[in-house]
């Protein structure tokens, strides 16, 4: 598919004020797109261009003259600032919706043409292990656990992910049970945050996906990552 | 001159709080309490812009999110500065309303650090 310059635009601030909707209204999410642009429009002027009227986002025509990887830049700032706040553990779940609601071909379109999401993702990923580890510092009561989890891992190239003892045991959870939030909570013994944080990791690793907003299942990564932590346990045990 | 500050929270007992701390702390500082959105919104429509409104997210009808919309929303109350005053702790919501509102402060606040962040905005 060819995305002209109002398409891309168009699909990036349609899945922002989405997103953004979603954690707090409709109202809020519009104006909350509009002051970005609003703070982008110094750096990228043909965002003056661009204004909310009769709930949806009218994107004018000039807009094709700028080329393409000027308009991908700017894309690139947008992302960048929601992304950026959002710190670790909401960032990954800020990117992987932005895929999953923009039509098939978007992230591809703006990744040819100088947004750079790789990037964005390593650096978001360097800053969210470097506070997973400094919070494992602190929490020294899973250290065999740990050890556990690593020796898992040894043989098991592709899984890179050297995912912590507790994010291994949501996903035996959730492919052995059918939990509300509440019965994961307490069974793990973990916050809110610290299960949105697992949650994000994991469907940034798409061990995990969203069935509807509010319902997780597992991949067939996830089943075939569950299989194999399970063949390793009964091999240890043996 | 005086200072108005708009405290919209309907836990009554935050409310106090702060506007015993914050008239004792500055004299040229008015704190008017409303208890909900709606009330915020009524309030503006009929008197002077006050100079900073510290608002809660969570309350019932309108809530902060739609107090912030229509205040960003009305040129002649898009100036006002707004402080998020919340105990909603989630990253979503804190970025996000950093976006348009000018502070993001968790309930249990610290008195003192309320105090220093009005006092950058109200110079």
């Amino acid at each position: 598919m060819i995305f002209s310059n109002r398409d891309i635009l168009s699909e990036l601030l349609g899945a922002v004020q989405g997103i953004i909707s979603e954690k707090t209204d409709e109202e809020y999410a519009q104006i909350a797109v509009s002051t970005l642009m609003q703070k982008l429009q110094v750096k990228f002027p043909f965002l003056n261009n661009i204004s909310f009227q009769s709930s949806v986002w009218n994107i004018d025509v000039d807009v094709e003259q700028i080329s393409k990887k000027e308009v991908c830049k700017a894309v690139e700032a947008i992302i960048r600032i929601v992304y950026m706040d959002l710190k670790n553990e909401a960032g990954l779940f800020f990117l992987s919706e932005i895929e999953v609601r923009t039509k098939p071909g978007f992230i591809h379109e703006i990744r040819e043409n100088g947004t750079d999401i790789d990037l964005l993702k390593i650096e978001h990923h360097v800053l969210f292990r470097n506070l997973n580890r400094l919070k494992l510092e602190f929490d020294n009561k899973n250290q065999n656990q740990q050890k556990q989890s690593q020796d898992i891992a040894v043989g098991k190239e592709e899984y890179l992910m050297n995912l912590e003892e507790i994010e291994k045991e949501l996903l035996m959870l959730l492919q052995t049970q059918n939990m509300a939030q509440e019965g994961v909570l307490t069974k793990l013994n973990i916050s809110l945050d610290e299960m949105n944080m697992m949650l994000s990791r994991l469907i940034h690793f798409q061990l995990l996906r969203y069935v509807t907003n509010d319902e997780i299942e597992l991949t067939e990564k996830g089943f075939n990552y569950v299989k194999d932590l399970n063949s390793n346990h009964t091999t240890l045990e043996q | 001159m005086q200072k108005i500050i708009l405290i919209v929270d309907d836990n009554p007992d935050i409310r106090y709080v702060i506007k015993i701390g914050m008239e004792e702390f500055d004299d040229n500082i008015n704190i008017i309490e409303i208890e909900n959105g709606e009330k915020c919104i009524e309030y503006l429509e009929t008197n002077s812009p006050p100079d900073l409104i510290l608002l809660d997210i969570m309350m019932p009808g309108l809530d902060g999110w739609g107090v912030a919309s229509k205040i960003k929303k009305n040129p002649l109350w898009d100036h006002i500065p707004i402080f998020f005053l919340t105990a909603k702790i989630d990253s979503y919501s804190k970025s996000f309303g950093k976006i348009v509102c000018d502070k993001y402060i968790k309930k249990p606040f610290d008195l003192n650090e309320l105090r220093e962040s009005i006092k950058e905005v109200l110079g």
